[in-house]
């Protein structure tokens, strides 16, 4: 199995399967335009947030293999408690999803986040997501 | 991205990300609040791809007796008007009051503006419009304006004809028709203009007698109706629809087919079927009120490579039937339900006949049976069944029909004596408590 070296913004160094590198669609075309040779550098991507696209990825190239015994409902529990963090990793992983271009990744976050919205009063809404946005100004 | 003390929130996303996700609310409220929340949301909320206005949900609070159209009209306009690339659009005004208050729909120069605001952009459109008044062309032929449009449901209406210059609606792959008045040459005008519409559902449609449709990519074709509105039935149906792989009729007297495409076949209340070739039929389901034994036995020779048989119809002329001469042309059947008024006619024809050397049903796995008397017949049907089916892991008798009579205890003993003869074969019998 030819492996893919990826390196996150703190500069930490994951080894995955080519395979599963490829499901993120920037990554594969890094590949395609430079090779295997060299590590491949995410700078917007830190390590925490790297480490949960690959377990996602993971997770999801197993129960779609043949003979897996993964029940849809057991992939669902795994998406829910996947996206189950604060509000601040959920925006990084909506990021870094947007950013390496994981479609079924960003799909998730999108919906968890728009979720989050249609289930508050607007006034928290507007509490939750553009407070920190007052506190940089 | 990763600045000490700094947390990432909604700000950060890029606009593309941010209106993909305000793109998934779709409620024109939820959105219309989220417009308030600051300047960027305002122009995010005005980009979003989906919006979808339910009168149920934006009438919840205010209750006003007279027209609430014209209310979902004004919301509607003001905020649809506003938008930039809609993508998908739900405009529901279901009303709730009986009777419906005459006039309280939209006006069609209303839905006509805005199908002209998001013609380039639209590609799936609900549109629930109570008008039973009169026919509207205009939103017709507006709809035919929009290229994009590939998902298309419409409830309530009336289509008598179509206007003379409505446009081919290329990209439209699925149409829903709930509760329209449509003639036949109005239906068939419509198909001729969709080329590659692929599903095509009518949900209790009116004023079909005896269409003739023509599509050369439909796929799934359903024709469904309420019971209530079964004085609704369509004469006579003819398809020339070579892709057409299921078919779902209720109602439907007499059906003209190829059928040589057909995977699934379903048909509730009798159909004269005459249909050319089923060869690839794999599911054939038959329900409902009044067949006739012909229909049901043409349909089931015909589909001579069906692996799930379903036949649960009331037969109007009840006669013996052979197992034999009824499944002997179905070797791949896996799946069998035959219910109590086709389980009379093959136990009336079991009556005299004993055993049957010919019939092999080597694949079925999985028989359910409604019983109607415990007689002699009854249990030489299962005995047959079970000897033929070398594959059999169950066989479910339904009893719940079984008319009371001293004859049952003789009929149990007889089921007891195939759990043990058969004993592969997990053989239940399902009956109310009170006959045992």
């Amino acid at each position: 199995m030819v492996k893919v070296t990826l390196k996150s913004a703190e500069g930490d160094v994951f080894e995955v399967d080519e395979e599963l590198a490829l499901e993120s669609l920037m990554v594969k075309n890094m590949i395609e335009d430079v090779g295997l040779d060299s590590a491949i550098s995410l700078p917007n991507v830190s390590s925490t947030i790297l480490a949960k696209v690959i377990e996602y990825i993971k997770f999801h190239m197993d129960a779609q293999k043949d003979g897996s015994k993964k029940t849809s409902e057991e992939i669902k529990a795994f998406d829910d408690d996947f996206v189950n963090v604060g509000i601040p990793t959920l925006f990084e992983m909506v990021l870094a999803s947007n950013y390496l271009n994981v479609k079924s990744l960003l799909s998730l976050t999108c919906n968890t986040v728009a979720n989050m919205i249609k289930t508050k009063p607007p006034a928290e809404v507007k509490e939750m997501f553009t407070s920190a946005k007052q506190a940089k100004a | 991205m990763e600045e000490e003390g700094q947390e990432v929130c909604f700000d950060a996303l890029p606009d593309s990300v941010a209106c993909a996700i305000l793109s998934k609310l779709r409620d024109a409220q939820t959105v219309a609040q989220c417009a308030a929340v600051c300047r960027r949301w305002r122009a995010l909320c005005a980009a979003v791809d989906a919006l979808s206005f339910e009168s149920f949900q934006l009438f919840e609070k205010r209750v006003g007796r007279a027209s609430k159209a014209s209310c979902l009209e004004a919301i509607v306009s003001r905020m649809l008007l506003r938008s930039d690339g809609v993508r998908e659009l739900g405009i529901c005004y279901h009303p709730v009051e009986w009777p419906w208050i005459r006039g309280d729909h939209f006006s069609e120069d209303k839905v006509c503006a805005w199908l002209g605001h998001v013609r380039a952009s639209l590609e799936k459109l609900v549109l629930v419009d109570p008008n039973r008044e009169r026919p509207q062309p205009l939103k017709l032929l507006q709809l035919s304006h929009c290229p994009r449009l590939r998902w298309l449901n419409l409830c309530y209406g009336i289509i008598p004809d179509l206007p003379g210059d409505m446009k081919r609606m290329e990209s439209l792959r699925t149409c829903v028709l709930d509760l329209i008045a449509i003639t036949d040459s109005a239906l068939e005008a419509l198909l001729l203009l969709c080329p590659c519409l692929e599903d095509l559902r009518l949900n209790s449609c009116k004023g079909l007698r005896a269409p003739s449709l023509v599509s050369p990519r439909l796929a799934s074709l359903e024709l469904v109706h309420e019971m209530d509105m079964c004085e609704a039935t369509v004469a006579c149906l003819s398809l020339d629809t070579p892709k057409l792989t299921r078919l779902s009729l209720s109602y439907v007297e007499e059906l003209i087919a190829d059928g040589e495409a057909l995977l699934e076949l379903g048909l509730l209340c009798h159909v004269r079927p005459r249909i050319r070739d089923l060869s690839y039929l794999t599911a054939l389901q038959m329900k409902g009120e009044v067949w006739l034994l012909e229909s049901i036995v043409e349909l089931v020779r015909l589909g001579a490579n069906v692996t799930q048989l379903h036949v649960d119809a009331v037969i109007d002329n009840k006669s013996p039937i052979q197992l034999d001469a009824l499944f002997r042309h179905l070797p791949l059947l896996t799946k069998l339900y035959i219910g109590a008024d086709m389980f009379e006619c093959v136990q009336a024809g079991a009556a005299g006949v004993t055993g049957s050397a010919t019939l092999r049903l080597p694949r079925l796995e999985e028989i359910v049976a409604v019983v109607c008397s415990g007689s002699n017949g009854c249990i030489a049907v299962l005995a047959t069944l079970l000897r033929c089916s070398s594959s059999l892991r169950s066989l479910r008798i339904n009893a719940h029909q079984l008319s009371k009579g001293v004859g049952n205890i003789t009929f149990f003993t007889d089921v007891l004596g195939l759990q043990r003869e058969f004993s592969q074969v997990e053989i239940v019998l399902d009956c109310p408590y009170t006959l045992l």
